[in-house]
This record gives C-alpha cells, structure tokens and sequence, in this order.
C-alpha cells in the first residue's frame, strides 16, 4: 500500500512544472482558503489587538506596529521583539533572537514542500513568505498524504489571515490602553481550540491512529519539559523532530 | 512617525524570518525526497500542533499556570470533547470561545 502511494506521488507529479489548476482538496480556490482561515481570523483579531496594545503601551509607534505586522508577520517574535526594544537591547541582538525565535518555520516550510512540487519557485516562495504556525496548522488539515495544494487556495489562507493581523495590531495601536479587558469575550482561546481540534483531525485521517495518538501524547510533554529549559519556540523544534520520530518509526512497525 | 534603528531591526528580521519560512519550501519542492523522509514530514503537523496545544493549554501567558488562574486548562476539556464529537473545526472553535467566554463569566 505504502509503496502504491509512492509510486502514485511520482507518476502525478514529474519535474517538470504543471499548470496549477490541480489543488487539494480538488477545486479548492482563492474563496475556499479565506473560508478555511476563519478560525484563525479570530484568533488573530483577538491576539493582534492585544498585540497592538502591549506594543504601543511599550513605546511603539502605530507606523512602527503596522510595518512590523506588514513585513514581520509573526506573532510570538513580534512580542519578543517589543520587550527587546523597549529595553534597549543592541539592534543585532533583537535580530538574532527573531531569528532563533522563528528558525522553527523550517519545519513547516519543509512539511509543505511535499505538496507545492507542481508549482513554480515564486509561487512556493509567496507561500512560505507568509507561513505561521496558524496558517499551517490550518492548511496541513487539508493536505492528505500524497496530495497537492493548489497555490489560489494556500495564498487566500495566507493573505487573509496576514490582512487580519496587520488590521487588528494596527487598531490596537491606535486605541492603545483605551481596550481596557478585551479578554473578556474568550476570543484569545480561539487559537488553541483551533489546535486543539486541527489536532484530533489531524489524527482521525491518519491511517492508524494508535501512532498518531502516541506521537502526540509525546509532543505535547516533550514541548513543556523542553519549555522548561529553553525559550518556547524551541521546544516546539525540540517536540517536532522527537514527536515526528515517533510516529513515524511506530507506524513503520504497524505496517 | 517611525524611527530609522526600530525600522532597520523590523527589517533585519523579517529577512532573517523569511529564510526558513521560503528556502525549504522552493528548494525541497524541487527534489524527490527520499520516502521515509516524506513519511516523517506527514507527521511534522499532529508534533507541531500538540506541542503548540501542550503550551497554549499548560502556560497561556508563557510560564506554566493552574486553575483558577489558567482557565484554558478547565476550558480544553469540553473542547476536546466537541471536537472528538463533531470533528468539526468551526464548532470547536466555536465553542472554545464560547466555554471561554463563560468560564470567564463564572469565575468572575
């Protein structure tokens, strides 16, 4: 079976550049990336003013918070990088810690590449120019194994959700302190329930879930040892490789 | 208004950022990846998602927190629940805000 699908992977998908009408799941477009990054439009909204807020409460200015969204584009690192400049730390130390910070993206990058073979080199590099842990998580849900993802639909997930993220950083600049408990409405917890549910889709389309389950029982405890000694991000590395390992080698054993 | 050193250091990073986010992608796109390699990039997402639930859950504000103070560790439960049920994306996420939002409510 193992070997079928491989051979399919080669057959549907040569060197050579195909037209990019293909996409998984089959006629998804532009329209249907943007329906599928809805979950991760409320959580950014949510995540993106109070971002605004702690930015500008730090001595950011608006212009500063919208460039920063517009061309960094990444949640976590543009809180670390905050409190990095808010205290005055040296303009190459912020730049090596953004860039420990996020050197994670290699792993969704290289997850995804897999599934863009039939595209052009500028399309993958739009693709990856604008790749989160949301956009990914949400996209990797649509990718079944051996599939192909069609560059209208993974750019509509992508250019919606990083239009959400400039706008709501950027107002919640602007109003600044004036949002005093935007908590309230539990809009910040809808990234992990997004996760949490991407996680268990993510596990029922596998083959043989028993891997799955155990890959991600491993994941999550090595992520919060692991936080304990390093910086969050790289326990996620950390969790990754040991995780993907795991699942790997048991479903090897299953077959 | 924005300062010539805090725009030099978003661009610093933002290129520093784009590196791993784009050269994966166009350069392993352009090679046929060895099988088992292919087979453990299919379990990157279910590794990456329960070590980024495991930290949203256990350590919302960034260090590890318990109830009553981390209420994302009562509300995960019946999100899970919901999502083993419906396997839906939106009703979970749905119902997380709303379980949030009346955790918040409750505990006051």
């Amino acid at each position: 079976m193992r070997d079928n699908r491989q051979a399919d992977h080669h057959m549907n998908i040569p060197d050579t550049d195909l037209p990019e009408a293909d996409s998984t799941p089959p006629g998804r477009g532009y329209a249907d990336g943007i329906r599928d990054a809805v979950p991760v439009i409320m959580g950014y909204l949510a995540i993106g003013l109070a971002f605004g807020v702690v930015a500008k409460t730090a001595g950011i200015t608006v212009i500063e918070v919208a460039v920063m969204s517009m061309i960094l584009y990444a949640g976590s690192a543009q809180f670390v990088m905050v409190g990095l400049i808010a205290a005055g730390v040296p303009a190459s130390a912020v730049i090596v810690t953004i860039f420990l910070v996020n050197v994670r993206h290699l792993l969704y990058s290289a997850a995804v590449s897999p599934y863009v073979r039939h595209l052009r080199p500028w399309q993958n590099a739009l693709i990856g120019a604008e790749l989160t842990d949301e956009t990914f998580a949400v996209a990797s849900s649509r990718l079944g194994q051996g599939g192909r993802a069609g560059a209208g639909w993974f750019l509509g997930i992508n250019n919606v959700s990083h239009a959400t993220w400039i706008v709501s950083t950027t107002i919640g600049a602007v109003l600044g302190s004036a949002i005093t408990d935007i908590r309230a409405l539990g809009f910040d917890f809808a990234l992990a329930a997004m996760f949490a549910a991407l996680l268990i889709l993510q596990i029922v389309n596998r083959p043989a879930w028993m891997p799955a389950v155990t890959a991600a029982a491993v994941g999550g405890g090595v992520a919060l040892c692991a936080s304990l000694v390093v910086p969050p991000s790289w326990a996620i590395i950390a969790a990754t490789l040991v995780a993907a390992t795991v699942g790997m080698v048991l479903e090897e054993r299953e077959a | 208004m924005i300062r010539t050193e805090v725009f030099l250091i978003i661009l610093g990073a933002a290129i520093v950022t784009l590196i791993p986010r784009i050269v994966p992608l166009v350069l392993l796109s352009r090679i046929t990846l060895p099988e088992r390699v292919v087979r453990w990039l299919e379990f990157v997402p279910v590794a990456v998602l329960s070590a980024l639930l495991a930290q949203a859950v256990v350590m919302p504000e960034g260090s590890p927190s318990w109830p009553p103070e981390n209420l994302a560790m009562i509300a995960i439960i019946p999100v899970l629940l919901i999502a083993v049920r419906t396997k839906s994306l939106i009703k979970t996420v749905a119902g997380g805000v709303v379980v949030m939002a009346l955790l918040r409510w409750v505990m006051g």
